[in-house]
């Protein structure tokens, strides 16, 4: 019976068009980035359907423009689902808490989907009785779970991960604002009833007294373990991790190595690539990070108290660098050590601590990282101040930038007494030269007698930005003559950002 | 060595030995019903098509063998070449491979499609599929 629905279509209208499903839902199966496969579904109905129906994995880039219900009903086989919940301007307290971004409708949702072996969200809030509903419908089928940057939940919540899925083996609590930590019983029973969890994230989360034992089995078996919080920590409790990790292990976030003793305990992880956490490197602390520094990729120093003149050290004793996360304390020194060594480097992020008046990054700093750092695609950068110059380089260098984010910020050492420049022609040069470029951001809210972007640099970007899919202005243009073409030219945003800009009924601002 | 012969669309003969021609579960399944006596018909494969597929599998049954001097990247390399063809003539190979049940050479073909369209506009892809259509009516 099925035979005769599989037959050819007769000869005389070949193509693919008309061939059997089975045949594109195979050709479909090689195709996965949401992009990609937003793109076949354009093509015509059929394909629409057939795409709707054979994707696993959802990526929501803008939950508010999505019916969790009728997502479900469009794409019925999904496996995986990643929904990014509120704006990055909540980081900053723009924003009120709890503004939105809440994960109780999803959770509603996949109720009927216990297929789901992925969930990850980001800037949501979820509460306990929506983990458990999430966990108890999905239950063992649930392999990885990632909540970044989330709140709204307790240890309470995470109980239900050790009852229900006993197959996880992901879970990233990265940066969320848990309740009750203080009870780490969740932990024990997860450790105990996942036999299979190797990769778990607790970066940036406050945490009682952990068991030994459990640190210990957490060592044994993971591939990436991050355990880290504040600085006034006991530098001592986590030595168990240390002292048994293993040679699995690839990613590691602690706190310190501060003696000579973990040297060799660090050069037993054969395979460790990455290291975050580290809030300094006291006494023979350096002497262990080189230790193991030449094999790393990836670095996260983003919450370390490391001085300009040590983050230089540590950044020329890493060539194979591919990823590194630092704060401005790294100085222009720092980054001129970067440039220099780590030529692989694809992503580099350089915050300003939003409390503390941290370091000072400048054009110089970003000129040494672009002349040295040429396979650079993701660049993220808070500098106290910047020119034509550093752009020019950014642009003539590194032509595979893909994500570019630059935000001048003020600084007591710095101001308007510098000799400030209208960026115009930079901003051009970077969006002609990368083509590459999907995601822009410029903020440039600093107090200074020269306007930075007009109209004719911001107008440049709907020139050139053709791929550009996300965009940020902050106190950029000075009228419609500059986000006209924006809207005309960038004809594959996504998202548009902006702030203190004059735009908009007739510019009347 | 035992002979199968296989007919194309247009009734051309191609006679190859038994393991060779096993590889397509569709012919395999042909014999197991109806023996070895006569021929087997595929009216759903023209005979230029055929040959390729008798070539593809050729070429990978022989690497495949002991004593076989032939290096992955030599396979990749023939594989590489065998569907760099026109649209028209990938998609006869994609639906013939179907047909025949050859799996291995369904998902270089379906790969190749796959490839072709990320990194083409909807509407391309759409010309694509339909240009293939009448470049073959």
């Amino acid at each position: 019976m099925v035979e005769s629905t599989r037959r050819r279509v007769p000869d005389d209208s070949r193509g693919l068009l008309c061939c059997i499903d089975d045949v594109l839902e195979k050709i479909f199966g090689y195709i996965k980035k949401p992009v990609e496969r937003n793109a076949i579904s354009a093509v015509c109905k059929r394909f629409h359907e057939l795409e709707a129906r054979t994707r696993h994995h959802v990526l929501v880039y803008n939950m508010y423009a999505v019916n969790p219900m009728k997502l479900f009903e469009r794409f019925p086989s999904v496996r995986s689902i990643t929904i990014k919940g509120n704006p990055r301007l909540v980081d900053f307290d723009i924003l009120p808490r709890d503004w939105a971004g809440h994960a109780g409708p999803w959770i509603a949702a996949i109720k009927a989907h216990p297929q789901l072996n992925r969930f990850r969200i980001k800037r949501m809030t979820i509460t306990d009785s929506q983990i458990e509903e999430l966990c108890a419908a999905c239950g063992p089928n649930l392999k990885i779970m990632q909540f970044d940057k989330c709140s709204g939940f307790s240890t309470k919540g995470l109980q239900a991960l050790a009852k229900f899925c006993k197959n996880l083996t992901h879970l990233g609590l990265a940066q969320s604002m848990i309740d009750n930590t203080s009870d780490t019983k969740w932990l024990k029973d997860l450790v105990n009833s996942c036999p299979a969890l190797e990769y778990l994230d607790l970066s940036l989360i406050e945490m009682g007294d952990v068991d030994e034992a459990v640190l210990v089995k957490l060592a044994e078996r993971c591939k990436l373990l991050k355990l880290w919080e504040s600085e006034t920590q006991n530098s001592e409790r986590f030595l168990p991790v240390l002292q048994k990790c293993s040679s699995n292990l690839s990613d590691l976030g602690i706190e310190r190595i501060n003696s000579n003793s973990e040297t060799s305990l660090l050069a037993k992880c054969t395979a460790l690539e990455g290291l975050s956490g580290i809030f300094d490197l006291v006494d023979d602390g350096m002497h262990a990070f080189m230790s193991v520094s030449s094999r790393l990729t990836r670095l996260d120093l983003s919450y370390s108290n490391l001085t300009e003149v040590e983050i230089a050290e540590v950044l020329r004793a890493c060539p194979n660098l591919q990823y590194l996360r630092v704060l401005d304390l790294a100085g222009d020194h720092g980054l001129q050590a970067l440039g220099n060594s780590c030529k692989d480097l694809h992503r580099l992020v350089v915050e300003s601590p939003s409390a503390i008046d941290g370091g000072v990054v400048t054009h110089a700093g970003l000129m040494a990282v672009a002349q040295g750092c040429r396979n650079l695609q993701k660049l993220i950068f808070y500098p106290s101040f910047i020119t034509n110059e550093a752009f020019y380089a950014l642009a003539y260098n590194c032509p595979n930038l893909m994500d570019v984010r630059i935000c001048l910020i003020q600084s007591s050492s710095t101001g308007e007494n510098m000799p400030w420049e209208c960026l115009d022609e930079g901003v051009t040069a970077l969006v002609r030269e990368c083509r590459s470029l999907y995601r822009l951001t410029l903020c440039f809210d600093v107090q200074a007698d020269v306007e930075f972007l007009t109209d004719a640099g911001v107008a440049a970007i709907g020139e050139y930005g053709k791929k550009i899919r996300v965009l940020t202005l902050v106190h950029c243009g000075s009228s419609d003559m500059g986000l006209v073409p924006v809207l005309r030219g960038c004809n594959k945003l996504q998202r548009l950002e902006i702030r203190k800009c004059r735009f908009g009924d007739e510019s009347e601002w | 060595m035992v002979k199968v012969t296989l007919k194309s669309a247009e009734g051309d003969v191609f006679e190859v030995d038994e393991e060779l021609a096993l590889e397509s579960l569709m012919v395999k399944n042909m014999i197991e019903d109806v023996g070895l006596d006569s021929a087997i018909s595929l009216p759903n494969v023209s005979s230029t098509i055929l040959a390729k597929v008798i070539e593809y599998i050729k070429f990978h049954m022989d690497a495949q063998k002991d004593g076989s001097k032939k290096t992955s990247e030599e396979i990749k390399a023939f594989d590489d070449d065998f569907v760099n063809v026109g649209i028209p003539t990938l998609f006869e190979m994609v639906l013939a491979s179907n047909y025949l049940n050859v799996k291995s050479l369904l998902s270089l073909t379906c790969n190749t499609v796959a490839n072709m369209i990320k990194t083409k506009p909807p509407a391309e892809v759409k010309e694509m599929f339909t240009s293939a259509k009448q470049a073959k009516a």
